[in-house]
């Protein structure tokens, strides 16, 4: 990294909590009165944006501009008005739209002045066909666009203020021109994304970056414009223009900003997209060392080494990225689930590891979860199941239960809906064209459904079938009953739970003898879960699809069961999406992706990393990047579908938990996304913690 | 035929190239003070406690068949004088922190064992490494079991100190397809009075090495105030002259983690001595977490490699 990059990245780091940052009082906004959601949303942006105008910030080391001035977006519903509009159909999460990925590159190649002409042009058809639902929208994307035009002239203008005629330069021709340069095309794509946070809309995905951003550096390279390393160094900035704002940003915990991106994979004909940018964003993360953009990278069994090597040293830092897809898997997954051939080969995540289709995708695809243990539990507790006379009858209920699961979440959400986000429709393909909000739908409007727990669900139906089938020394009611009280006094059965029994990832066992392996038991609940979803129609006319993510009910759901047949006891978390269970030995992290690659994970594509803890000391040798590498490819061989590697050291982790002020930069991976440590509450920490216990080697 | 070994870690990341499984053999003749894996030195199985986290419960001694069942008073982590290994204090542990360290396993389970890792050593290269312990006290069984899978078509490599009889030593590496060998100390008196035996058997075993057409990796493990001078590398690295089929010399920075492993031991494999209690006096972990000294400077990397890239021979510290 430059020394001015060096300065710049000091500065990203004081920006991200500044103090400077003003509150605005929206209080005077005329949205009481106006019953259109789609005005409403058009006020909103306007105003937020006619706010920035006034206080344009440019740092003397930066070329590619934009800083959040305002720190609360004005409130588009009052409390009060939200919870009344709550009472007409279900609003997910905030109620507007997000964990997207827009289609940026149309944009950045037509112009904000072309696609105004666009609009102006369907507003004429709208206006002959009396479509007034038609006009209001056309009219709220071109105040958008009005005011994002007249963001950046301010900027403009505050750079000839300040005699940056390059930064002026820039902004001469973009937004409202198509970018010609990398540059303009940085330049431009920062705005867009800024403004689509200011528009409300959040967990945007960056989509892939490499395949809409390659053009424009590879025609700088070519003609001489552009050197590789002054490309490298505005890359960098433009990485680090992510972090600036995330203190802004709304989520779970600090980290949870979904600025999720691409890189490589295949094209929409199939064919390898991987380009020297691809390799170029890797390099510029190791060098910026900050948790965002959050890479993620298209793999599969034909990977060349040097991609997963160059991948690896990003590993090796411990920043918690990159996770990786299998295209090989989610591809086909994807397919069969309805997706045209050619939109599947374009996927990218929505904000953690969500599989969806840049531009074309309005799911949600974490609209609720299964909790595995629960459904366990669910059995265990019933009178059928305590009367289950073997094995296979017991499985057989936890089938049927998964399928109520199914059954309960489709119809509690018959009626969902969620607010406008005009300019950003402006980034969805055939909103425009249609004349209609991408709130209301686009191309995939498919419902996404977590999977928690999968592994200690697998591994309490093994002790079930070892301790009440094989060996009698519990009753399936007296389990139910120690499950109730904690094992209170129930050491001995504790032990031979926690410790002889099997485990997936962890002491798997095979089928033999009509006793089912651990494999076998993760293969049927995959399968089941699928099943499950299959065929159901959502009420946004999309389909269901599920997966093998946790986001956050890791912490939330271990709370509403009491302890597991497995030995874990209640309150003790599960582990992220799709792992082992937490605070046992492995064998190793070869065995773990035996185990968890055993399921056909092409029916679980709404994503779910696979995630394996690797102790920081692996990378004491050089050639352990090279292994690391082998290792995700052995994955992709295996037909495993996401996988998340961490580098971490416990110690640093207790370390930071004793000291927070030492370790404010400590990066750790939560869910689907990276975040520092320091900033996350206790529970999340104490998760992590646990999680280090198991990294190789041990 | 039987062996006893202590370990199966698969991939393990320091043993060779690929994605590979060690096999650490128990059981070894050298006695160094620095000992990585100190539950490898004995040769029959042990009892392994971990007293920290032990709850007092005493539910080990009730078990116990060694005769020695009187309360004391005190419930502590108990230890049979007699142990026999017998493992029944493991099981009855409500919180497991006993294993038994060595398990007796004939050639036949150990290749089925190592076969199923098979997928992995042909995804990307790859293989079976003997470690320890000292693989070459169990030599005639090691050579078995590398015949065994290098018919199975996996690649194998020992990893040895070196010390053993010339007929075990030629036995060993020719059944193997790589040899990754130490050099602890080039003089014998000195190699004596650290690991408890001279270091003859392993220079003639090293000119064996050389000769032979098996390519080999020789390590050098970095004790501070023991091997590490200018004049004691430089004598390492004159041993290795006119070796053809060396990869490259790899030297390993001090690590104190062998220390804590110690106190997992029922009976200590190496006793405390004076000496001993010296030793660790000047090399005790700096910190209680990273068991590790201060990292290497480029400059101390480049004065410890001078002697080997003054002869020309690939070298690198680790």
């Amino acid at each position: 990294m430059t020394p001015k990059l060096e300065r710049l990245r000091d500065w990203t780091w004081l920006q991200k909590d500044s103090a400077e940052r003003i509150d605005v009082d929206w209080s005077g906004l005329p949205l009481q009165s106006e019953s259109s959601r789609c005005k409403r949303a058009a006020i909103c942006l306007a105003a937020i944006l006619q706010a920035e105008s006034e206080h344009p910030f440019i740092h003397p080391d930066e070329r590619i501009v934009l800083t959040r001035h305002v720190r609360n977006l004005p409130k588009r519903y009052s409390d009060e008005e939200m919870a009344e509009l709550r009472k007409t159909a279900y609003f997910h999460e905030m109620g507007v739209v997000f964990n997207l990925s827009p289609n940026y590159g149309a944009t950045l190649a037509a112009g904000l002045d072309a696609r105004r002409e666009e609009v102006l042009s369907r507003r004429e058809t709208a206006l002959r066909e009396g479509d007034s639902e038609g006009i209001e929208f056309l009219d709220a994307v071109l105040s958008g666009i009005d005011a994002v035009c007249s963001l950046a002239e301010a900027y403009r203008l505050k750079a000839l203020e300040e005699g940056r005629g390059d930064i002026a330069e820039t902004l001469a021709q973009v937004p409202r021109k198509p970018a010609r340069t990398f540059l303009e095309a940085l330049q431009f794509l920062r705005i867009l994304h800024f403004s689509l946070w200011c528009e409300g809309t959040y967990h945007n995905g960056i989509g892939r970056f490499d395949q809409f951003i390659w053009p424009y550096l590879k025609a700088d390279l070519e003609s001489g414009r552009l050197g590789r390393d002054e490309a490298l160094e505005l890359l960098e900035e433009f990485f680090l223009s992510f972090n600036r704002d995330t203190g802004l940003y709304i989520g779970v915990q600090q980290g949870d900003n979904g600025q999720s991106m691409m890189l490589g994979g295949v094209d929409r004909e199939g064919n390898d997209a991987v380009n020297p940018l691809t390799y170029m964003a890797l390099e510029a993360c190791c060098e910026v060392k900050l948790i965002d953009p959050k890479i993620n990278l298209r793999i599969s069994a034909q990977s060349p080494i040097a991609l997963l090597e160059k991948a690896t040293q990003l590993t090796r830092l411990g920043l918690g990225f990159p996770q990786y897809a299998n295209d090989d898997v989610v591809i086909p997954g994807l397919v069969r689930l309805g997706y045209d051939l050619a939109d599947a080969r374009d996927y990218t995540v929505a904000a953690c590891w969500e599989f969806i289709i840049p531009g074309r995708g309005m799911d949600i695809p974490n609209i609720d979860a299964v909790c595995f243990p629960a459904v366990v539990n669910t059995v265990l507790h019933s009178r059928e199941g305590q009367n289950a006379k073997s094995f296979e009858v017991f499985l057989e209920l936890v089938h049927r239960e998964i399928r109520s699961q199914a059954d309960l979440i489709a119809q509690k959400l018959q009626r969902v809906d969620m607010l406008p986000c005009p300019f950003t429709s402006l980034l969805c393909d055939g909103r425009i064209e249609k004349a209609r909000d991408a709130a209301q739908g686009n191309r995939y409007n498919n419902f996404g459904v977590h999977g928690t727990g999968i592994a200690p669900a697998v591994d309490s139906l093994a002790a079930l079938q070892k301790t009440v089938f094989q060996e009698h020394s519990v009753t399936l009611a007296e389990m139910a009953a120690v499950c109730d009280t904690n094992f209170q006094g129930r050491d001995d059965l504790l032990a031979e739970v926690k410790y002889d029994s099997p485990r997936l990832g962890i002491r798997d066992s095979e089928t033999e003898n009509g006793v089912l392996g651990t494999k076998e038991i993760a293969k049927r609940l995959i399968a089941w879960f699928a099943e499950s979803w299959e065929g159901r129609v959502n009420c946004r006319g999309g389909i269901w699809r599920c997966g093998t993510g946790s986001a956050m009910y890791y912490v939330r759901h271990p709370n509403e069961i009491p302890a597991s047949p497995d030995g874990r006891l209640k309150g003790e978390p599960f582990p992220a999406n799709y792992a082992p269970s937490l605070g046992y030995p492995v064998q190793g992290p070869l065995s773990v992706i035996d185990a968890f690659t055993a399921p056909d994970l092409t029916r679980v594509v709404n994503g779910g990393p696979l995630t394996i803890e690797l102790h920081d000391s692996v990378f004491r040798e050089p050639e352990s990047i090279t292994k690391v590498a082998q290792m995700v490819r052995y994955f992709a061989k295996r037909g495993g579908h996401q996988l998340q590697i961490n580098t971490i050291n416990r110690d640093q982790l207790l370390d930071a938990q004793r000291h927070p002020e030492k370790w404010r930069h400590l990066i750790v991976r939560v869910w689907g996304w990276s975040g520092y440590f320091v900033e996350l509450d206790r529970p999340y920490q104490d998760q992590i913690i646990k999680r280090a216990e198991m990294t190789f080697p041990a | 035929m039987i062996g006893t070994i202590f370990e199966i870690r698969e991939f393990s990341l320091f043993d060779g190239p690929g994605i590979r499984t060690t096999v650490f053999l128990k059981g070894c003749p050298l006695r160094c003070l620095w000992c990585h894996n100190p539950e490898g030195i004995r040769e029959e199985p042990e009892l392994l406690v971990n007293p920290h986290l032990c709850r007092k419960c005493g539910k080990c001694r009730a078990v116990c068949p060694s005769g020695e069942r009187k309360e004391s008073g005190e419930r502590v982590p108990f230890r049979g004088t007699s142990c026999n290994a017998c493992g029944r204090c493991v099981q009855a542990c409500p919180v497991r922190i006993r294993r038994i360290c060595g398990e007796r396993i004939d050639d036949d389970a150990l290749v089925k064992r190592l076969v199923r890792h098979r997928s992995f050593f042909e995804a990307e290269g790859g293989g079976v490494t003997f470690s320890g312990g000292e693989p070459l006290l169990q030599a005639q069984w090691v050579a078995l079991c590398a015949q065994r899978l290098r018919a199975e078509g996996i690649s194998t490599a020992v990893e040895t100190s070196g010390y053993a009889s010339q007929k075990d030593y030629r036995q060993v590496i020719s059944a193997v397809d790589l040899v990754i060998q130490d050099i602890k100390h080039p003089d014998s008196a000195i190699h004596k009075r650290w690991t408890g035996r001279s270091n003859e058997p392993i220079l003639r075993n090293l000119a064996i090495l050389k000769e032979s057409n098996i390519p080999f990796i020789i390590r050098i493990p970095l004790i501070p105030g023991v091997n590490d001078s200018a004049e004691d590398l430089s004598a390492a690295a004159s041993l290795l002259r006119g070796s053809d089929k060396l990869l490259r010399v790899e030297l390993l920075p001090f690590h104190a983690g062998g220390r804590a492993k110690r106190s997992l031991l029922s009976t200590p494999s190496i006793p405390d001595t004076p000496e001993s209690k010296a030793f660790w006096e000047c090399h005790a972990p700096t910190s209680h977490d990273a068991a590790a000294i201060a990292p290497l400077t480029q400059p101390q990397t480049e004065e410890l490699l001078r002697p080997f890239k003054s002869l020309a021979i690939p070298c690198r510290v680790a």
